[in-house]
């Protein structure tokens, strides 16, 4: 099964600086969603970053001026 | 028989008996409600499916919120003497629990818990995400997998429980719903369920949100994302760093 992930966004290590922000900076506006059992959601979105981030510029795209 | 069957036995084999165990005492005081995902939270509920009187004490179940996260409720699986009752068949999350790599990936709060004395074994960055990614293309293949608008990934379990006995209303869950029930044997048990999320509400909220975006009222959007993002913490993580890139979108947008 194709994955949808990039694959080798953790062994960038430009990358994985970018990752760990998202993270960090969510950690300081709230403290809620940071625990070991929100893993899935947090670390899937860095896996996923660019996958979403993509999707959502084609939102962006669509919208009538 | 449910279509997941080969999907457990991956979870199984491939990613949970892979994960070395973490020195847990029970003291369950870290029982947070986990977010899982679709196949996990099938999976837990696989294990109560030959007690009725067990998953049916289980689904009724009032949990109160825990004193450590605001607005997150305590785990309904944690036994009364912190044990879990579906130990066997518990999910990645809880598994990776006490787990110091997870520290050094961005979640400090609770990762070092000070009553596990060690690990079996310490794991690496990239196992973590081998575990994170096989989980997640095991899901892949039976829903539009986190996609827009819903994004959809990992859900805690008072979520997927609102999914499963609550009518949503959308055919997005509608159809997660339907899943769940070729998975495990639930009908007729909704009556029993009577502590569901704003699941409902806050979807409503995103799909206002993905309306005015649409439109291109970038004005509204603010505020839509802070609500969503703050209005709702029994739904856990759901769309909470999707709103964050929605943000980022838009400030870059604007500049």
């Amino acid at each position: 099964m194709d994955t949808l992930y990039d694959v080798n966004m953790h062994t960038s290590e430009k990358n994985e600086e970018k990752d760990v922000s998202i993270v960090n900076k969510t950690e300081v506006s709230k403290k809620l969603h940071s625990s070991t059992f929100d893993m899935v959601p947090v670390l899937t979105i860095t896996r996923m970053k660019k996958v979403i981030k993509e999707q959502i510029r084609e939102q962006f795209d669509k919208i009538v001026k | 028989m449910g279509i997941f069957k080969s999907a457990y036995r991956v979870l199984e084999n491939e990613i949970y008996n892979q994960i070395p165990k973490a020195g847990c005492i029970a003291c369950g005081e870290c029982c947070v409600t986990p977010h899982v995902t679709l196949i996990e939270f099938c999976y837990m509920m696989d294990f109560l499916s030959d007690n009725p009187d067990k998953l049916i004490e289980t689904i009724s179940k009032v949990v109160s919120y825990h004193p450590d996260y605001p607005g997150y409720f305590k785990c309904r699986f944690q036994t009364a003497d912190n044990f879990c009752e579906i130990y066997p068949n518990r999910p990645l999350a809880c598994r990776m629990h006490g787990h110091p790599v997870l520290e050094k990936m961005g979640m400090q709060y609770h990762v070092y818990c000070q009553k596990i004395q060690s690990v079996e074994r310490e794991i690496s960055q990239e196992e973590v995400y081998y575990f994170l990614d096989k989980t997640n293309n095991l899901n892949q293949g039976y829903y539009p997998y986190y996609t827009a608008p819903y994004w959809v990934s990992g859900l805690n379990i008072e979520t997927w429980l609102t999914i499963l006995f609550t009518d949503v209303n959308r055919s997005f869950f509608k159809l997660l719903q339907k899943i769940i029930k070729r998975n495990i044997k639930v009908s007729e048990l909704s009556p029993y369920f009577i502590q569901k999320v704003n699941l409902k509400e806050k979807v409503e909220l995103i799909e206002e949100f993905q309306s005015e975006l649409s439109s291109g009222n970038y004005e509204k959007l603010e505020p839509l994302l802070y609500r969503i993002q703050n209005d709702f913490p029994d739904t856990g993580a759901y769309y909470y760093f999707e709103s964050d890139l929605y943000r980022n979108a838009l400030l870059e947008k604007r500049a």
